[in-house]
């Protein structure tokens, strides 16, 4: 049962956006390039499967089984992933915390945190274009 | 006795003379062990009015219940002594391979007090305990005396030594065992040179007993299972302590050019353990018994910077003479660490110290004059190692000012240098910032030993990689306010005696339950702990370090942070963050049971049985 989100389809509207904006960025867009690998987050109530491809000059996402092997996977609630893009979820306070569920080597992936800050202002405009002011946290 | 061996060896470096100490159980149960138990030793068996640097003074060296059982993190053990630095309550713990070997040769510490005539070593194996003369290994540097011993007593004798810094007095010196493990801080390697012992060498055969060795073997397994199933590990053994630098750097946490500046993307780039990995990394080296295989070995081949294979930088020595001097070229700081580890001195005092002198070259407060004719700019790397080695031999007049410390240096120059000092009670800050921790900066201000982060475990907590809710540690924390933290600190403080007593190591300790120490502690050595008397013992062990502190002369007015680490930032994440100090002392006061001038009220010593200790402090 989600505290945030009424359907798949709401959430998909607000994290297509996310990641697209995200990946235009100048300041996100080049970190998250840098990665160069397969990042997959595993969301759940409701369920969804999303994939970064960061793979060799690569900024592209999508939903369900990802093109290639993905080097680290992340499994939470899609309502902790909310708190998460806005900048209310320490990701690893989550992980010690069994919040999230890691599969593989996160070390590349932690390296974003500090940027969660910007994320969260990206995200927060997101959701006031999509009319889910709302949601804001 | 199960766990601990049963015996402490004193030594009298004047007479000679050497007994073998049998201290009741409940003191090793009461106490711990490793730190905690060297203070109470400190206190019971020292010349309290002794300088640090006095024959009277005494250096202890202690292993803990845990030292030695082959699980990640079980290979420490600690030294402690009046500090050179500081003046007052120091200690120091080290990794590697001697603490377990101390065990097999029966002995659970050292007790080293007097001063001998001439250089000698002490040697502990199967033939009991004898001091050998050490004229011929005098003024060696720490990796060739190393290996003249291994060569004498056989490459698996295990070896702690000093270096030529030590013995030339530089108030940092360290103790290093086989090479790259250190007692960093607080200099009690210069304590241990004072009196013309080299070095301790000891290989035995002796056996820990365990109080209950099958349900040791459970939590040794659950544990195993945990270590190996860790991010946070994982990291560390594939990236070395440095692991996550540029994410660090990002958050505010690395000090860069003094602390006065927030954020240096290039530099927390250019050392993070990733770039080490890619760049001067031949292997990967690990203490005696852990999984987690966080050392790093590392090797340059090119000029002007070459370093033979061996100890590489952790993550503290590539800030502290890496972004802290402005410099972010790596196998400079991988030189500067080899020579630090060769002359025997601590990497955070010399970085810090250097950083300091470099603002105050800057701003004018030294000056050419003072400096011998050196020019100390920011990011230039040979500088560093220039410096390095002037201090550790005390070189012209810069080197003998800079052998002092920072603290001690600013007070002899003044112009207004003490303004950039980062120390807490003479201890230079170690390299996270309190700025972006807030937390932190509480701890460092209440460390027995002056601002350290291994004393106390609050900068996980505030990380995020602690959760216990068993015992409250289960608050979303803000890492940038005073919120909440005033309880954390205190049982960080106490949780940090718990592994410098165990004697463990944190990284792996991350790892642990609360009730796995618990079975731990009663399984290995059967002290029969139930978690509130094993916090309970973890307290007393925090306020006899911190009654030492008050009768050598500290006071509640240096529970603060260093006046550069109060100075707001006008850049990166922590851009204007500075703890609220004064709340949470004033929290951390109450709720530890401190008087308002910082001493630890008559009430509070009876709760833990050191009454006796209210009219000394």
């Amino acid at each position: 049962m989600s505290e945030y989100w009424k359907d798949v389809d709401e959430l998909k509207t607000a994290f297509d956006e996310l990641f697209k904006r995200m990946m235009e960025d100048p300041e996100l867009g080049p970190k998250a390039e840098k990665l160069d690998q397969i990042v997959v987050y595993k969301y759940h109530d409701p369920e969804i499967q999303y994939w970064w491809d960061l793979t060799g000059g690569k900024k592209e996402f999508g939903t369900g089984e990802p093109p290639g092997e993905f080097k680290v996977r992340m499994s939470l609630s899609a309502d902790d992933a909310h708190r998460s893009w806005s900048n209310k979820l320490n990701p690893v306070m989550a992980i010690t915390r069994k919040k999230i569920k890691v599969d593989g080597n996160a070390t590349g992936l932690l390296k974003l945190q500090p940027l969660l800050k910007k994320v969260a202002v990206i995200y927060n405009g997101v959701l006031d274009d999509q009319g889910m002011s709302d949601k804001k946290l | 006795m199960y766990g601990n061996m049963g015996k402490i060896l004193e030594v009298d470096l004047t007479s000679g003379e050497m007994e073998e100490l049998e201290l009741e159980e409940k003191v090793y149960r009461d106490y711990i062990g490793g730190s905690a138990m060297a203070a109470r030793l400190l206190y019971e068996r020292g010349d309290l009015e002794a300088e640090p640097l006095d024959p009277e003074a005494l250096l202890i060296f202690m292993a803990g219940p845990l030292t030695g059982i082959g699980m990640s993190g079980s290979s420490r053990f600690a030294a402690a002594a009046r500090s050179p630095l500081t003046g007052h309550y120091g200690d120091a713990s080290c990794g590697g391979n001697f603490g377990p070997e101390l065990k097999r040769c029966g002995f659970d510490g050292i007790i080293l007090k007097g001063r001998s005539e001439k250089p000698v070593y002490l040697l502990l194996d199967e033939g009991g305990a004898s001091l050998v003369e050490a004229e011929d290994l005098w003024g060696k540097e720490v990796y060739e005396a190393t290996d003249i011993l291994k060569d004498k007593h056989g490459k698996n004798a295990k070896v702690i030594t000093v270096g030529p810094a030590s013995e030339n007095g530089v108030r940092f010196g360290s103790i290093h065992n086989d090479y790259g493990h250190a007692f960093g801080r607080a200099g009690m390697g210069t304590v241990m040179a004072c009196k013309n012992l080299k070095a301790v060498v000891a290989q035995g055969k002796q056996k820990i007993d365990f109080k209950d060795e099958e349900a040791f073997k459970e939590v040794r397994k659950a544990f195993r299972e945990a270590i190996d199933e860790s991010i946070t590990m994982q990291a560390m053994g594939a990236l070395g302590t440095a692991a996550n630098m540029e994410a660090m750097m990002l958050q505010g946490d690395v000090p860069t050019k003094n602390w006065s500046i927030g954020e240096w993307e290039e530099g927390g780039a250019a050392l993070t353990g990733a770039t080490l990995a890619e760049t001067i990394l031949t292997d990967t080296a690990t203490c005696r018994g852990c999984a987690v295989g966080c050392k790093r070995v590392v090797k340059v081949d090119e000029e002007p910077y070459k370093v033979p294979e061996g100890p590489g930088p952790e993550y503290e020595t590539l800030t502290a003479y890496g972004t802290l001097c402005y410099n972010n070229n790596l196998a400079a700081v991988a030189k500067a660490n080899e020579l630090s580890n060769r002359l025997g001195v601590d990497t955070i005092t010399c970085g810090s110290t250097i950083a300091w002198a470099i603002e105050s070259f800057e701003k004018g407060a030294l000056t050419i004059e003072d400096t011998d004719g050196l020019e100390l700019n920011w990011g230039d790397p040979g500088l560093v190692i220039e410096l390095v080695e002037r201090i550790a031999r005390k070189e012209g007049k810069l080197g003998e000012l800079l052998s002092l410390g920072s603290a001690a240096a600013a007070e002899k120059i003044g112009k207004g240098s003490e303004q950039w000092l980062t120390t807490t009670k003479g201890l230079e800050a170690p390299m996270h910032d309190p700025r972006a921790f807030h937390g932190l900066g509480a701890a460092y201000a209440i460390s027995p030993r002056g601002a350290c982060h291994v004393s106390n475990l609050m900068l996980f907590v505030e990380w995020g990689s602690i959760y216990f809710p068993e015992v409250g540690i289960d608050k979303d924390y803000e890492p940038m306010s005073a919120e909440d933290k005033a309880e954390a600190v205190v049982w960080s403080a106490d949780w940090g005696v718990l592994h410098n007593s165990a004697c463990w190591c944190e990284f792996p300790g991350l790892e642990m339950q609360t009730q796995w120490w618990v079975d731990l502690f009663n399984h290995v050595a059967g002290y029969d702990y139930d978690l509130d008397s094993m916090l309970e013992c973890c307290s007393r062990g925090w306020f006899i370090k911190r009654c030492l502190q008050h009768i050598w002369g500290v006071t509640g007015e240096d529970d603060k942070l260093g006046p550069r680490i109060m100075e707001p930032l006008s850049d990166g994440m922590t851009e204007d963050s500075v703890p609220d100090m004064e709340r949470m002392m004033k929290e951390i006061y109450e709720l530890r049971g401190l008087g308002e001038d910082g001493k630890p009220t008559r009430e509070t010593l009876e709760k833990y049985g050191l009454e006796e200790l209210a009219e000394k402090i």
